[in-house]
């Protein structure tokens, strides 16, 4: 395999790895923030 | 090994695509159940290249949408097209994505609606969320645009 198209795989794959766990991290974060329990509190 | 490289590569791509396409439907569910801010929407309203349709599920009456609402939105109370003015009926488009918008935001209301539109969200805090941003609204009958008209609805 060149070595160009060995690079362009593992960018490629780098990249999208990313973007996975920034978006599962994102998703996390919203999904225990809309899960909480939405307590008030009176100044 | 090497010959097998390129197949691994491929395999992982795959795999990650899948888990990216999983992750993207994870967060347009989250989109559904969490709503949008009426400060989020405004800016949505503002920007001419975001297509939203708003659609009120409050009464057609003078304690609902006659009272206030947000302007452009097209009355359908109880997400019944019966019970919208008839230049409203033929306005609401199952394919665009739509907000949804209720006396205090309940989302009850997109459950009713969710077989109706393709991506529907509920604006959070619904009207009395909107009137307390201090947003611009609108009061009277329904008016549907003219075709003649440009720009935003606002």
């Amino acid at each position: 395999m060149k070595r160009s198209v060995r690079i362009t795989f593992i960018v490629l794959i780098v990249a999208m790895a990313a973007a996975v766990v920034a978006l599962r991290a994102r998703n996390g974060e919203r999904e225990s923030r809309l899960s909480a329990p939405t307590t008030g509190t009176t100044p | 090994m090497k010959r097998f490289e390129q197949l691994i590569y491929i395999a992982a791509l795959a795999l990650l695509a899948v888990l990216l396409f999983s992750e993207g439907r994870r967060s347009a569910s989250l989109d559904e159940r969490e709503g949008v801010s009426a400060k989020a929407l405004y800016a949505e309203l503002s920007n001419p290249q975001v297509k939203v349709q708003l659609v009120d599920l409050r009464a057609y009456d003078d304690d609902g949408y006659l009272d206030t609402h947000v302007p452009g939105a097209i009355p359908m109370p109880e997400c019944d097209p019966s019970k919208a003015p008839e230049p409203a009926r033929e306005r609401v488009y199952s394919y665009v994505t739509t907000v949804l918008i209720t006396q205090d935001g309940q989302s009850a209301a997109l459950e009713a609606c969710k077989q109706r539109f393709a991506h529907a969200r509920v604006l959070q805090g619904g009207m009395d969320g909107w009137s307390e941003a201090r947003l611009p609204e609108d009061t009277g009958d329904y008016a549907p645009p003219k075709n003649a008209a440009g720009g935003g609805c606002l």
